[in-house]
């Protein structure tokens, strides 16, 4: 354990340093979202998927608390190479009030 | 795709994380955060960006700040390069290398998400670095040490959190213990306000009073900001840091979170305040009917998940009490806000009669949760008074019973009311309520002892709900009245039937099979006649508890006495006096009493042969009851040899000492420490307590009834005129009537005039029974000329018609005259035939041989034939009218009359006007079954027919004289009987044999001893 101890203080340091760039660059992630990043890249997610996803997921929850939804259209669709491919440009949350029956 | 199996664990984890996260959806059962979730993950899993490349990544760093400084924002661009340059030479996983992909992968993230940094303002914020280091090195010995030597508080433990300086600050003035143990993660910006707080609460300036409300008020923990509280420092009291450490330090990237630290005595009352109804909690917070478990709530002594653990599984009975709860205000109409369901269930506009099932479920409900809240408050008691250590596992235990009650309520709230559609009418509600109580007690109590209180308080539940329909049973089966405006009973009036109508008895009531599986009620337009009541019954049975089960053996009865006493009530109207009916009310018991004093009555039972043999002896009284108890259920069930249902019984009567002492009276209270009835056998309970009150009632009623109806209303009287007129038992009175016709057919005129018939009837009838002249009459009835091809089809169509005043022609309908003058036309075409036998002369056709001799025939050789064509003649009557005797006298005697006087028999000993009818109905399809007027035995009647119209057509010629019918047509006639009586013999032989038909016997054998002889 004591020769772990001072990587993790370095890395945490290093996280401080992360949430420094990610506050220049206004990205609007805080230290929670941004080491649940770190440790899905870690994982091998790409950033770039990541962030796209990141990108929706905010539309649709200011959507849902907007009031302002519409269905969701994420249903699998068959391609040639036989492998389900969602929607993934858009993502819209349903609210209770509207449109709950579609989802049945 | 392996790799993926391996993280697929952690990824998911991390994956919610980051959906709660971002999307701020905490529900993971969230229709939207399943949804989020898989649009992550096909995005995760399929997309079609290229991997990092850390060229292109430095590049666009790079870039970002030219741009920079092209905004001429040259500290911005200055910290842009430094910090970046930073990060890329710092180590982001433990194994300390630096500018690895994960780096760029992470760099090109941030970049991905920028938000044009150029025109946001940014000031960089010191970052502090020393004490992480420090706080390592502390820790690490103070674990250490804390393993090794189990010693008291560690005083001089620093804190390992980033704000412990500030922290203290705070606490100093508090004279806090627990600096350097507590972790506050406040932020820098949140400080002041944490400061504002803690002055305001403690703005009583004096030392001595300060004391004083630290030590008698409680921490406002409830609010965003609160102080914090002492506590000892012991190891024990800190798990959480202990752990939140070790978290810490297993993984770089953990990040504590926001927590508000209670007591565990402040969990403790909000457990009480929970469970006792309160909505608005700190712990527990209601969202939309859910009571959910804050997530920031800590103690010091337990890990966050362990803590919450707990208080999820007293919410889960929060959540219990809080239903139960709204609906006791929702049916009391004292709550205004209706959040659940079942509220508009039991919503009810002022306008509607109150739903009194519901009420007295709700009452008894409320009676168990006073005394639960009595215990609760005992127990808030002993914490304020603090004379004794009670933890939240203590309180548990000490509820645990209670706790279990609520469950077996809450369960029996769920499927008997909550679940139930909102627009099911009450009926079906009601009775499901009790439906749902009742298989409940019955389950509980095939689990013997284990379920004790469990079935106690269903007992207690079912004995309050069931109130109301016994009242409403107890209202119509004395008053006969069936009041029930909220129209929750299983029988309901026809408001449009008048009780003094003909189909009173039969089309007033509507009984209500309420069909478990299908939810709903069939309108059985059954009318609740006895007869097909039990059908019902029947077809109930088939289906499980179809209707409210409880009242299924004694529904019958129920119907019948309900029924009875509204028709004795309004026969009773015109007579007896409303005072001394009214007099007579006040001292009658009501169902209910009566079926409370039996129940308490049968649990006293079986207690007094064992107490009274160990009065003396207290010490031992427990045991020795026991045993005695133990002995007497040998003595007494000799087959049954089970010591476990003696003992249970010993201690059933044992415990239901103070039971009845509270039970007696007319305002029953049950007491709950006395609940203990096991009610073993409950449906044995129901047997004996209520249904022979019932019982009683009906025997009461109905026997009255039938008493009123013989007496008062000479039901026995018009049964017997029915007989008279219409199977001729008043032989004198309806000869006359006959005979008339016969003779006027006889003399060839014409006897179809209702007249000439009705002034017939009134001589016959006035003569001897001048009451009934006026009630009867007959009719003449177009009859298909086509039928009447036979001389015997002559009297078709003539009917009698009986005019029966109400309430008897509720037994003696128009249906029944109909079978009455079936058999009536059948006796007078017997009687005819029989008649115009009797009343050929032997003189007449002696007479004719007379005037032949002295006319055409004088030859010696034609005179043999005449003399033989007269003697066949005279056998061939005589064969004949053996026949018509044979028939006629096993239908007079054998048949009518046998039956008849069962009949008579069986109208004595009718119970009730249901049976009656009953009885009169079996006794007609008797009669016209024996007749054989049924489809079945057509071909019977049909040979039969023949016969009499043989008779018929042989009179017609005897009268007609001899010579004007030929030789030929007598061996016609005789072959044609021959056959027909054959063929009559033969068929009833075999039916005889069979013995199916043992009153076909003397007819057989009497044609048979016919037969012979020819």
């Amino acid at each position: 354990m004591a020769s772990v101890a001072p990587n993790l203080s370095a890395v945490r340091e290093t996280m401080d340093v992360l949430l420094e760039i990610s506050r220049l660059l206004n990205s609007g992630l805080d230290m929670e979202s941004l080491s649940i990043c770190v440790r899905l890249c870690e994982q091998g997610i790409n950033p770039e998927a990541l962030s796209s996803v990141i990108k929706e997921l905010r539309k649709a929850s200011d959507s849902l608390k907007d009031g302002t939804v519409v269905l969701l259209c994420s249903r699998p669709e068959t391609t040639l190479n036989k492998e389900p491919v969602y929607n993934r440009n858009s993502l819209t949350f349903a609210s209770y009030s509207n449109v709950h029956g579609l989802f049945l | 795709m392996s790799h993926w199996n391996t993280f697929e664990r952690d990824l998911e984890k991390d994956v919610k994380k980051l959906i709660k996260s971002v999307s701020g959806l905490q529900d993971e059962n969230d229709v939207n955060f399943q949804l989020a979730l898989k649009f992550t993950w096909s995005n995760f899993r399929f997309h079609r960006f290229l991997d990092v490349n850390s060229h292109k990544v430095q590049n666009t760093v790079d870039g970002i700040h030219e741009k920079l400084v092209v905004h001429s924002d040259m500290v911005k661009a200055e910290t842009w390069k430094r910090i970046t340059t930073e990060f890329l030479n710092s180590p982001l996983l433990s194994d300390g290398k630096t500018k690895t992909e994960l780096h760029y992968s992470i760099l090109s993230l941030l970049l991905f998400l920028s938000d044009s940094p150029s025109n946001s303002s940014y000031t960089e914020r010191p970052r502090l670095k020393e004490p992480d280091s420090e706080n390592y090195f502390d820790w690490g010995k103070y674990l250490l040490e804390g393993e090794e030597i189990i010693l008291g508080p560690y005083p001089d433990t620093p804190v390992w959190s980033e704000d412990d300086d500030e922290v203290e600050e705070d606490s100093e003035p508090l004279s806090r213990e627990d600096s350097g143990i507590q972790v506050d993660r406040t932020p820098l910006d949140d400080h002041d306000q944490a400061k504002r707080a803690v002055q305001v609460s403690w703005k009583v300036g004096e030392p001595d009073a300060r004391t004083w409300l630290e030590q008698h008020v409680v921490t406002q923990y409830w609010t965003a900001k609160s102080s914090r509280f002492s506590h000892s420092l012991h190891l024990h009291s800190n798990l959480i840091n202990v752990w939140e450490q070790h978290l810490y330090n297993i993984d770089p990237l953990y990040t504590p979170e926001e927590k508000v630290f209670v007591s565990e005595t402040q969990v403790i009352r909000e457990t009480l305040w929970l469970l006792s109804g309160v909505k608005k909690l700190f712990i527990f917070q209601v969202h939309d009917g859910k009571i959910t478990v804050r997530n920031d709530v800590v103690v010091t002594h337990l890990t966050n998940n362990c803590l919450r653990s707990v208080l999820e599984h007293i919410a889960a009975y929060g959540q219990a009490v809080l239903r139960l709860q709204t609906f006791i205000d929702d049916v009391t109409g004292y709550s205004i806000e209706c959040s659940l369901p079942v509220v508009h269930n039991g919503a009810k506009k002022a306008s509607e009669p109150p739903f009194r099932t519901y009420q007295a479920f709700v009452w008894a409900l409320y009676k168990y949760f006073s005394s639960f809240k009595q215990e609760l408050t005992n127990i808030e008691r002993c914490i304020i008074a603090k004379d004794e250590t009670i933890t939240l596992s203590a309180v548990l235990e000490r509820l645990t019973p209670h706790l279990a009650q609520l469950k077996v309520l809450h369960k029996v709230f769920c499927t008997g009311v909550a679940e139930v559609p909102p627009d099911t009418p009450n009926v079906v509600r009601a009775s499901h309520l009790l439906n749902t109580l009742y298989k409940a007690i019955i389950e509980y109590d095939s689990i013997g002892e284990a379920s004790e209180q469990a079935v106690a308080l269903l007992f207690l539940l079912w004995v309050e709900t069931v109130r109301p329909y016994l009242e409403i049973v107890d209202e119509w089966i004395v008053h006969g009245n069936l009041f029930d405006p909220a129209k929750e009973f299983i029988i309901q009036r026809n408001k449009d039937v008048p009780v003094n109508h003909r189909d009173f008895w039969y089309a007033t009531y509507t009984l209500y099979s309420v069909s478990e599986t299908v939810e709903n009620d069939e309108k059985l337009s059954d009318t609740a006649s006895g007869s097909s009541a039990s059908d019902q019954a029947a077809s109930a049975a088939s289906k499980q508890h179809t209707m409210v089960s409880f009242l299924k053996p004694v529904l019958k009865q129920i119907i019948m006495a309900g029924k009875s006493m509204q028709l004795l009530k309004n026969l009773e109207n015109k007579e007896s006096t409303q005072e001394q009916l009214s007099l007579r009310d006040a001292e009658r018991k009501s169902l209910y009493t009566l079926f409370l004093e039996s129940v308490q009555s049968r649990l006293r039972f079986g207690e007094e042969s064992p107490t009274d043999i160990v009065t003396e002896q207290q010490a031992t009284k427990r045991s020795l009851i026991k045993m005695q108890s133990i002995v007497a259920r040998h003595l007494e069930l000799d087959d049954v040899n089970d010591p476990l249902l003696a003992i249970n019984f010993a201690r059933l009567y044992l415990e239901q000492n103070d039971f009845h002492e509270k039970f007696t009276g007319e305002d029953i209270v049950f007491d709950r420490s006395s609940e203990s009835v096991t009610c073993q056998t409950f449906e044995l309970t129901l047997r004996s307590c209520l249904y022979p009150h019932i019982e009683k009632r009906y025997f009461e009623c109905c026997g009255n009834l039938m008493q009123t109806l013989k007496k008062d209303y000479r039901l026995t009287e018009y049964l017997q005129a029915m007989r008279n007129y219409f199977l001729l038992e008043a032989g004198d009175t309806m000869y006359d009537f006959y005979t008339a016709i016969f003779d006027k057919v006889f003399e060839k005129e014409s006897w179809q005039q209702l007249s000439f018939l009705s002034v017939q009837l009134q001589e016959a009838v006035g003569q001897r029974y001048p009451e009934d002249s006026t009630r009867l009459s007959v009719f003449l009835e177009n009859v298909d000329p086509s039928k009447k091809k036979q001389p015997i089809n002559n009297l078709d169509g003539l009917t009698l018609s009986y005019k029966v005043p109400w309430p008897v022609d509720i037994v003696i309908s128009s249906e029944c005259q109909k079978i009455y003058n079936q058999v009536f036309l059948l006796l007078l075409q017997i009687k005819w035939a029989k008649y115009s036998l009797d009343t050929l002369r032997f003189s007449e056709l002696s007479a004719a041989v007379r005037r032949n001799e002295g006319g055409l025939f004088d030859q010696e050789s034609a005179k043999e034939p005449i003399k033989q064509q007269i003697h066949r003649m005279f056998l061939l009557r005589v064969k004949l009218m053996h026949f018509v005797n044979s028939l006629h006298n096993y239908i007079m005697t054998r048949i009518l009359h046998s039956t008849g006087l069962e009949f008579q028999h069986q109208v004595e000993e009718a119970k009730d006007l249901d049976q009656l009818i009953k009885i009169h109905y079996r006794y007609l399809s008797t009669i016209h079954d024996r007749c054989l007027l049924r489809e079945k035995v057509s071909f019977v009647k049909d040979a039969i027919m023949k016969v009499l119209n043989l008779v018929l057509m042989f009179s017609s010629r005897w009268q007609a004289g001899f010579g004007a019918w030929k030789i030929e047509s007598i061996d016609k006639m005789e072959s044609d009987f021959k056959n027909c009586h054959m063929f009559l013999v033969t068929i009833l032989n075999k039916a005889v044999c069979r013995g199916s038909f043992p009153h076909l016997e003397s007819l057989a054998l009497s044609l048979m001893a016919g037969f012979e002889q020819c």
